[in-house]
């Protein structure tokens, strides 16, 4: 009921709609962390570049690519990008394969979407430009 | 109203992502959206719980509004006020709203209203 009346009260002024097929709050927990979110965009940016349905990379690649995003240096260091490379395959493509947004088999070492990551980087992106300043906790 | 206009909340990314990512958070900040005033952490637990429960709040037991109010009080609505999206006064256990939770509230409404749950057939 509550789900029937937040839809209307959004319905009512969202012209422009998305569509995700994922539970709202498997959403909000899969998109509650930095490096998951990351994850999501860089799947979203190689769907556009690629003009693939199924985009898919390596979890390598994304550790190099977010240890970059998360560095100031123009090098990406060695044990930064471990770092994430660790983090990325114990925690949050698990999370993110759980929540059926990516496929990621922790023996291999491809990572494939599994959801609309299109939709869902817009949605991350729509939060973070609405956001401004102010001191990070 | 496109995604674009929905309000500017005044937090960095990291803070509006994480208090939105519990579900009664995101409970908190709709209802206070909707309320004319501050409201009580009592009367927010009952709220809660009714919808958690999917029952009337008039049937809510003492019992499954404590559970609800323990949580609110000791973990959820500290740290919406240390993020700025409601104001929080530990004393009075009131809760009220910030220029934030209004932006906060349009977009857990808008990402709530683009997912839908799929169905066996779907996945």
């Amino acid at each position: 009921m509550i789900r029937g009346l937040l839809d209307q009260v959004a319905g009512d002024d969202a012209e422009q709609e998305l569509s995700v097929a994922l539970d709202a709050a498997d959403v909000f927990e899969a998109i509650r962390n930095n490096r998951r979110r990351e994850v999501i965009l860089r799947l979203a940016a190689i769907e556009a570049n690629e003009s693939t349905d199924q985009p898919t990379t390596t979890i390598a690649a994304l550790a190099e690519h977010i240890a970059a995003v998360e560095g100031d240096a123009e090098t990406v260091d060695r044990d930064h990008r471990r770092a994430v490379y660790i983090g990325l395959h114990q925690s949050h493509l698990g999370k993110l394969d759980d929540l059926g947004i990516v496929s990621y088999d922790p023996r291999g070492t491809d990572v494939v979407a599994a959801a609309d990551v299109t939709a869902l980087s817009e949605l991350i992106t729509a939060v973070e430009e609405a956001c401004d300043g102010g001191e990070q906790l | 109203m496109t995604v674009k206009d929905a309000g500017c909340i005044p937090m960095p990314p990291e803070n509006a992502f994480e208090a939105v990512s519990n579900s009664r958070r995101r409970q908190a900040i709709l209802s206070l959206d909707r309320s004319d005033g501050p409201i009580s952490a009592g009367d927010l637990a009952v709220e809660i719980a009714a919808i958690e429960l999917g029952i009337d709040p008039s049937h809510v037991t003492g019992e499954q509004r404590t559970r609800v109010y323990i949580s609110l009080t000791q973990s959820h609505l500290d740290k919406l006020d240390d993020v700025g999206a409601v104001e929080y006064d530990d004393r009075s256990k009131q809760i009220a709203a910030t220029d934030a939770t209004g932006p906060l509230a349009e977009y857990v409404r808008k990402i709530t209203t683009d997912c839908y749950e799929p169905t066996e057939g779907d996945r």
